[in-house]
């Protein structure tokens, strides 16, 4: 999927480089937010149907906070390097805040800096990737919150297959509701990053 | 800011009829292929966006890298925050 999704990616840059399509150009930041509606609105039905909120609301406090840990690693370690990538620590917050969630992020990234929005492309595809491998790797030496906190917001395909190679069920468990925490605050992380 | 508000109404739609709405089915073919081809029809405008602006032609190596470096500095900064926390619900004997 992952493959896919970076050739389409690929193609449209190539599309775009070479301005074969100028109507798209027209377009595009309208076609843009309607996909990012579209997606937020499905991505909130499965929320529902898969019953996130009342999970959230039985949660034990613990994974609630991992969750708020996690976000607040975030920001705390993105804010602290900045400087040494010559970024200011409000594009450092911008290219982070999506957490993982490159549907969600570069597009909203894109109108405020769209050289911000190639790095959050690449930032929440590396989360994921990296994620999907350490996950499984590291699952005896570290505990599963943590591990599941690498992912961010994009935790389900890494959760998936770390319990497939583990057979750990926790991976799925901290996956889905630390993931549905992280997920809800990102149009609210990504927005204030922003308006900063 | 507006944005963000949109956002949060579309997603508690969303949610709302996810939780309320019966007729929904839990999981749905159709749902989980249109999902994909909206995933897929943003990435190709986004990168026909990307590949369009010559701003971004310029500094592609760089932000590339930022937005790889930041990711591994995100995800030490959550891995050992969370860490942390874990550690403490554990020293406190609190179930973790």
């Amino acid at each position: 999927m992952i493959a896919v999704m970076l050739l389409i990616m690929t193609a449209g840059f190539a599309v775009g480089y070479l301005e074969v399509l100028p109507i798209v150009d027209v377009h595009a930041p309208d076609l843009i937010m309607i996909c990012i509606y579209l997606m937020m609105f499905v991505a909130g039905i499965d929320m529902g149907k898969q019953g996130v909120i009342d999970d959230i609301k039985n949660a034990r406090g613990p994974i609630i906070a991992y969750a708020l840990a996690t976000i607040a690693g975030t920001f705390a370690s993105v804010g602290l390097f900045a400087p040494l990538l010559a970024l200011s620590i409000k594009d450092a917050f911008v290219v982070a805040s999506g957490m993982g969630w490159y549907s969600l992020s570069v597009g909203l990234i894109l109108e405020y800096s769209p050289a911000l929005s190639m790095a959050a492309f690449v930032y929440c595809m590396a989360r994921e990737l990296f994620a999907l491998f350490l996950m499984p790797l590291l699952w005896r030496r570290f505990g599963i919150p943590e591990l599941v906190s690498i992912a961010g917001s994009a935790t389900i395909n890494p959760s998936i297959a770390a319990t497939a190679a583990t057979g750990d069920q926790a991976f799925m468990f901290y996956g889905m509701l630390s993931g549905s925490i992280v997920s809800l605050f990102v149009p609210l992380l990504v927005s204030c990053s922003i308006a900063l | 800011m507006a944005i963000m508000i949109k956002l949060g109404a579309v997603m508690g739609i969303g949610i709302l009829i996810g939780t309320k709405a019966d007729w929904v089915p839990c999981e749905s073919r159709a749902r989980s292929r249109f999902q994909k081809i909206v995933l897929f029809v943003l990435l190709l405008v986004l990168g026909y966006q990307l590949g369009s602006n010559k701003e971004i032609l310029q500094s592609l190596s760089i932000m590339g890298l930022r937005g790889f470096v930041l990711a591994i500095i995100a995800m030490l900064g959550s891995f050992f925050s969370v860490r942390v926390v874990r550690l403490f619900f554990e020293r406190r004997g609190m179930p973790s």
